[in-house]
Order: C-alpha cells, then structure tokens, then sequence
C-alpha cells in the first residue's frame, strides 16, 4: 500500500502503521478452526456485552505482541462494567428528588475551582485531572492498554471506593449550598470519567450519560462531547498529598480492625501523633476517619509519653495511629467466651483426675500411658488457673 | 423514560439500541471541515466470505478506540468501511456452491453466467460481517462503505494499472511464480504459506561422461530430476575444482549435463553441489539467468508429469516421485537417503504444496517501487508501532521480488490488456481498443486473466476517496 501510495499520491498513504499481534488462546495456542479453540466474538458480546470484550482485548495488548484470551480477563471487565454502573446509578439517585427530577447543583460554568470546593473536591478534580493527562499522553503514543488501565484505576479506586465513600454525608447533610457544590462536583467527576472511557466502552458510557444532567442540548451524544483537556486551574496539589494521608489512616484503622477481628460496626477510639504538614493534614480530615472508618473519638497528642498502654498502632509517614485495645475487643463476647472455656476445663480435669485416681488404671497401664495422662492433667490445671484470674479483669471491664 | 438507570447492567438491552440510534442521527458521519484537522483511518477491508472472528474484534477495537478518541479531541475524524471482493476465496465458494446446488462447473456456466452467481452470492453474504463489526460498536462511516469491486475502485484499479505500465514497470514475461496445481492458479510469494515439515533428502548420483565417479546430488524432489539442466558447485569449492566445465550423464535418462560454477550453491550444505532446475525453482531459474541456461519443463500446471519425463508422462507428481525413486534404486544410483525437516510452500487457501513453474504472467516491477517507500520510513514520514516493526518492513522491502500479480480466476478485476484477433498486437488500456494500432484489424479479445486481491487493496486508502478523481476527500 505504502509503495502504490507514493507512486500515485506522492506521499505515504500513513503516517502510522500500527503492527498489532494475533489473539491466542489462553494457552497460548493460536485460535483456528481444526483445533476447534476459536472463541466466536459474538456469543462473547450476547453473554458480556461489547464493552467488556472490548475492554478485555485491549487491556491485554501491547502493539506488536500477540494477547491471550483469558475468561477471567473478560469476567474483570465485565465486573467493571457492573461496578461503574452500580455508582452510575447511586449517584444519579442521589441527585434526584423522590418525583426524579435533579436537584439544584452550583453552577461551575465559570469553572469549577471558582466554587467553595471542600478538600475532598479538588482532590478529586485534581486526580481526574491528572489522569487526563496521562491518558492523552499514552493515547499519543498509542499506548491503549496503559491508557485503559489507568481509566479502570480512576473509576474503580479513585471514584467508586473513595471518591463517593468521601462525599455520602455531605449528600445527606444539612448545608444546602455544600449540597449543591457535591452534587455539581459528583456529576462533573463522573462526565469527565465517562468522557476518558468512551473511546474503550462506548455502549454503557452512552447509556450513563443519557440520564445524566445536560446543560443546554439534552439529545446530545456522549460521543460528539469534547475529550477533557488538562488545565492549571484544577491542579490542587496540596489537597492530593492531604487526602492520600487521610485515605492512608483510613486504610490503617482498617488493617488493625482486621487484625483484632473487630467489626467494622465496632466504634473505635483513636490516639494520633502527628507532625509536619501531616499534622494540619490530620487535623482537617478526622470527619474521615469518624464517617468513613467509624472511629468514634480522635486525641491528637503531642508526645509518645501520652500514648495510653495496651494499643494497636499503625505507622505512616510523620504519623502514628493508636487504637486502644480496650475498644478493639469484645469483652462480653470474650467474658462468655471465658465461662463457656472454665466449664470445658473443669470436666477435662474431673475427667483426668478420676482416671488417675483408679489405681486400677495406674497399676496395669503402661508407664508411658500414665506419665501421658499426668501431663494432661497439669496443663489443664493450669489453663483453668490462668482463665479463672483472667475472669474478675474481663469483669471489671464489662461493668 | 425512566429517570434512572436500570438495576442491573444487563449489555443486552441497550447495546443495539445506543448503536441504532448513532447511525440514525449519522454520528459518525465526517465531511471534509475547514476548521477541523482530519483524521482518518481506511479500514483494512474484510473478506466478503469472512465471519468476524477474535483478531477482527481486535482490530476494530483499536481502529474505533482511536477514531473515537479523535473525534473527541476535535478531529473531523473519518473511518471508512468497507469489504474486499477476495478474489480467490469467494471464487473458490462460489464454485464450490454451483458444484453442490447444480453439479456444474465454472467452465459449464461460462464466464459471463459465472460472475452474474458470484455477485448474487456478494448481495446474499457479502454484509454479512459488517453487520457484525457493528455490534462490536466501531464508529465508521457506513455511508462511505465501499467495496473493492465496486465502480470507483474499479476505475482507480484499471488506471494505476495503465500508469505503471506505461512507466515500464508493469509487464508481462515467462518467469518463475508459485503455482497452486488445485485451485488452478499463481500466487503471489505472499499468498504461499510456508511450513517447515518431515520430508527426505534423497541422494543420487549422476555418473561423468568419460566414464568417471561423477559427482552425488541431493534433492528433496526427485521428479523434477527430469527438467535439470546443470550441476552447480560453488567456485572455491576444492572438492570439485577440476570438475567445472565437464559433463555428467542424468541417471537412466541419458541426457548430458554441464557441471558449473556459481556462488548460489553452499559447500556446507549437502554435498555442495546442487542439481539445477530453472524451470522448478525459483533460485535455480536465477542461476540459469546467469548461465544462459535452457528451460526444460516436466511437469504441467495439473501436477502431472510433462512428456520430458519419458515414460513416467502423465503420472502424478508425487506418484512418479515413487516410481522414479525406486527405478533408480534399482539401477544404482541412490546412495542414501536422509529424513529431514523441510521448508514447504503451500497455498494459503487450500494447503496444497505449491509447485514453482515457470509461466506467462503479468509482473510488477517492485525494487522502482520500493525506493520511495524505504526512504519515507528512513526519513521518519511513515512511523511504525511499536518501531521494531520498521526492521522488518525494511527488510521485506529490499528483499522484495518482482510481484506476480495475474490470476488464472474470474471473479476479480479483469486486466486492462487487450490483443489484436489478427496478429496477436497487445494492447493496454482502459476501452476495448477499436483499431489495431500493427494490423488494423478491429476485433479484439481482452485478457482472460484478472489482478490479485492486493492490487486493489493496495490502492483502498485513496481509491475509497475519490482517486483518480481529484476529490476534496483526499
Ligand atoms: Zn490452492
Ligand atoms: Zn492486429
């Protein structure tokens, strides 16, 4: 083509030739009917739906190599798809009145950083931006995978698992005018990120943006819309570092409650040593730590000498977490769970002592069957010695 | 409508839909915009036999990720559809569906009633796979869509074939081209698959003419034995210095042949020295170029054996193979054999081995044409993702062989030449000629042959926008 182009036109027909491998199967086999592996596309598209093959074949390439077809590659975009329309839908109930009409928004038309943006907006503005820099680049350069990657990465973490976690109480507050400012920055967080995945999903991003809030042309296309462009304004640098520290604290509290099997329906308390700019950090996000994390009560203390005995703790960077023990565990379930063992204990060494109290058994038992059963019985005395002064502390703490 | 989504993502029940409602409002309509920069990919037709299987899902994925993203950033973004006629793969479903409905063979219906059945078969399967490429949600033009047979493409096809020619670098020879002895027709070195499987290396000897040793020959085809025409041995091979330039006998056939001297031939392979062959092989017709050597053809286009094959005429190739071998054995001349894996070349539509023949076909002289498309990926016009592939392309290029690109098929587009009834005068152009330009005779026949599928679509990025024409498109 190249040579017939430069005989006829004068210049090359392309200015890219983009070389991309075949599509193997997941042992690696190439797909051709005698081996019968061939996947036919379309039963994909009837069971997953067009995006999540589109999306699976995609994540999986780099240009010039060939890509395995793995099921499991398919049900993950399949299951991203689900997850973004599962917030699709919490977000869009949660601008709408009970008749299903929207509810005012601030209008950010002038530009969003122009609003009273709470942290939590402007790291979430700031991160999208981010990422439409980085995804146009990768586009630049073709690199579709990495680019689908990242958009996966923004929906899934950024978006879904913190971003709505972060703004749900101020949704169901009481401040009007920071109501109108959430619901301006869920809706504008969510066009920007359905504009990012257009390109990889068309289907499901058009559908979302079909019941999303229009301004002026309500018929308008998800795909006639303009690809977002990386802008100064909405760089909020201080704002990222603050909420990474915030969602670190969060994820910590969470590391500590699973090490102590505590529910997450647990109220904690929690003790923090802060310092440099991380300090400040703390201190503007607790609400975080209180509605997200369940802690219940935050001390902020200067100096290691205040942190109480008997803790769990969790370092981050200029910060450390303290969660008392005392809140971590269940003493009436551990005061139950303490009878329930003296009980067990005391018929095992009922039961031992009567067997060692036949002299019957003593005399025509072998040595070593005897010397067992004598040892059982002094470890058991001694599990019910250290259960029964455990019981009066549990006690205490119950009352 | 309802004002929410609904409770669970089920693709099913809005993909048709959303994809319904695009063409409908031509979405993905592009005009040529001043104010916008364009941006446009051709689509790499599909076969009109295909079905959409995983490597088209990919490759329309990437073209619609990329068109997609495009038009967002601003660009009046064009993808352009389209199907390519694959002239041998529907020829070879058509004839293979009158064979089965009507038990008649192509040659039965005649060209004319031929081609009427495989253009009903195009209008019946042929948007077939575009109906599916839409349900993967690509975002191309389907008002553009083109066809590589169609009107248009016809007319670029028929003029970029008369242009060449004229420059001298379309022509028409005797040279060596892959044969497929099954479908009946060349094919391009691009159209030979090549496959590496068991086979043997037999060793004969061909006795000298005073009497002498001679010298022992591998071959992996002994049946082409009887086309051979000299015995190559490479000049500073000291085995057989004193050798060039005398004859050796061909076993049991009795004909004299020359033992010479060429660097094709490579003292580490074999015994060194080779049989030479022009007719049979395309590396041995390069040696006989050099050598001014004779063409002795033994086998015919149908696999079977040529009358130069004495009294093996008519048999089988592979059948004489057998014969040939054991005759030869019996009368002494095999000295071994050994079991070997061997580069095989076999057609790209029906896996049969090709056969390397020597034939009147239609050539495109291609180092000309390569020049120019090294030089763009040299100086960085032309880029390739990821660049390793330049390497590759740069390699294929200079590489690159005269292109045979005739077939011995009907459904295709029909070579522009056309030959005086009278004296045989060959005429390219774009009309049947009216006057012979030699003899004056007014009755013309026109080429039986028509152009291999790459013709047309190497031309597809501009021909589906408008060229010859000077369109605005382009
Ligand atoms: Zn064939
Ligand atoms: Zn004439």
């Amino acid at each position: 083509m190249v040579f017939s182009g430069l005989e006829e036109m004068g210049e090359s027909p392309f200015k890219y030739v983009y070389v991309h491998g075949l599509v193997r199967d997941a042992e690696g086999r190439k797909m051709s009917k005698s081996l019968g592996n061939g996947i036919d596309p379309l039963e994909i598209i009837d069971q997953y739906g067009a995006d999540a093959l589109r999306f699976m074949l995609l994540s999986g390439i780099t240009a010039g190599n060939d890509m395995r077809f793995k099921m499991d590659k398919l049900e993950s975009a399949r299951n991203f798809a689900n997850k973004l329309w599962n917030a699709s839908r919490f977000t869009i109930m949660n601008l709408q009145d009970e008749e299903g009409n929207f509810r005012a928004m601030a209008d950010g038309s002038e530009g969003a950083e122009k609003l009273a943006l709470k942290d939590e907006d402007k790291w979430i503005l700031s991160t999208i931006n981010d990422a439409v820099a980085e995804i146009t680049a990768n586009l630049d350069k073709f690199e579709l995978s990495l680019a689908a990657q990242k958009i996966y990465d923004l929906i899934w973490n950024e978006f879904c698992d913190w971003y709505i976690e972060l703004v749900k109480a101020r949704l169901y507050g009481t401040d009007e005018e920071d109501k109108k400012v959430a619901r301006y920055v869920l809706v504008k967080a969510l066009k920007d990120m359905l504009k990012l995945l257009h390109p990889f999903m068309p289907f499901i991003t058009e559908e979302i943006w079909s019941y999303l809030p229009q301004e002026g042309n309500t018929e308008a296309f998800l795909m006639k819309e303009s690809w977002p462009v990386y802008t100064e304004a909405l760089k909020f640098e201080e704002e990222e570092a603050k909420l990474k520290t915030a969602m670190d604290a969060i994820r910590s509290i969470r590391n500590i409650r699973a090490e102590a099997d505590a529910a997450p329906s647990r109220k904690l308390t929690a003790v923090i040593l802060a310092s440099g700019k991380e300090a400040g950090f703390m201190k503007d996000t607790q609400h975080f730590l209180k509605n997200i994390a369940n802690v219940q009560e935050i001390t902020f203390i200067d100096s290691k000498d205040q942190v109480p005995d008997e803790v769990m703790s969790a370092v981050m960077n200029n910060v450390e977490i303290y969660v008392p023990l005392d809140d971590l565990l269940d003493y009436k379930a551990e005061l139950e769970r303490l009878k329930k063992e003296k009980t067990r204990l005391e018929g095992e060494v009922k039961r031992t002592a009567g067997k060692l109290n036949n002299a019957g058994f003593v005399a025509k038992a072998p040595e070593a069957v005897v010397n067992a059963e004598r040892e059982k019985l002094a470890k058991y005395e001694d599990m019910l010695a250290k259960i029964i002064e455990r019981i009066p502390v549990v006690e205490a703490k119950v009352k | 409508m309802e004002k929410n989504l609904a409770k669970t993502y089920s693709p099913k029940d809005f993909e048709d839909r959303i994809y319904q409602s695009w063409e409908e409002n031509k979405a993905f309509h592009a005009e040529v915009d001043e104010n916008k920069k364009p941006f446009t990919i051709v689509m790499p037709p599909p076969n009109i036999t295909g079905q959409l299987h995983m490597g088209h899902a990919l490759d329309q994925t990437l073209q619609d990720v990329l068109t997609r993203w495009k038009r967002m950033q601003g660009y009046s973004a064009l993808w352009l559809p389209g199907t390519d006629h694959a002239s041998i793969a529907t020829e070879v479903k058509v004839v293979e569906k009158i064979r089965a409905e009507e038990g008649k063979s192509k040659e039965d219906l005649g060209r004319e009633e031929f081609l009427k059945r495989a253009w009903a078969w195009k209008e019946e399967f042929g948007g077939r796979i575009n109906k599916q490429i839409r349900k993967l949600g690509s975002s191309c033009d389907w008002d553009r869509e083109r066809f590589t047979m169609d009107e248009g493409c016809n007319k670029a096809v028929v003029e970029h074939f008369i242009r060449l020619y004229n420059k001298g670098l379309i022509y028409k020879g005797n040279r060596i081209i892959n044969w497929c002895p099954v479908c009946g027709t060349s094919l391009s070195d691009a159209e030979v698959e090549h496959e590496d499987k068991p086979g043997k290396y037999w060793y004969f000897r061909y006795p000298a003419a005073d009497g002498g040793e001679g010298i022992v020959v591998a071959t992996s085809r002994p049946e082409t034995m009887f086309g051979d025409v000299a015995i190559a041995v490479h000049p500073s091979d000291e085995r057989y210095k004193d050798m060039v330039g005398t004859n050796v006998i061909l076993p049991l056939v009795g004909r004299e042949i020359p033992i010479i001297a060429d660097q094709y031939p490579d003292p580490e392979k074999g015994t060194g020295a080779v049989k030479i062959t022009p007719s049979h092989d395309p590396n041995d017709f390069e040696v006989g170029q050099r050598h001014n050597l004779e063409q002795l053809c033994c086998i015919n286009p149908d696999a079977t054996m040529t009358d130069m094959a004495g009294k093996y005429a008519g048999m089988d190739r592979y059948e004489c193979r057998k014969a040939w071998v054991k005759d030869l054995e019996e009368a002494g001349y095999l000295v071994q054999i050994e079991e070997k894996v061997i580069p095989s070349g076999e057609c790209y539509r029906c896996h049969n081995v090709i056969e390397p023949m020597i034939s009147d076909q239609w050539f495109v002289a291609m180092e000309e044409l390569a020049k120019p498309a090294i030089e763009v990926a040299k100086n960085g016009e032309l880029t390739h993702v990821p660049d390793r592939f330049e390497k590759i392309y740069l390699h294929w290029l200079e590489e690159i062989r005269d292109w045979c690109t005739s077939r011995q098929l009907w459904w295709g587009h029909r070579i522009p030449a056309y030959y005086c009834d009278k004296c045989g005068e060959m005429v390219v152009a774009a009309e049947m000629p009216e006057v012979c330009p030699k003899c004056g005779d007014t009755h013309f026949h026109q080429d039986e042959d028509v152009l291999d599928t790459w013709f047309s679509s190497a031309l597809w990025p501009f021909s589906t926008l408008g060229w010859p024409e000077k369109t605005k498109d382009l």
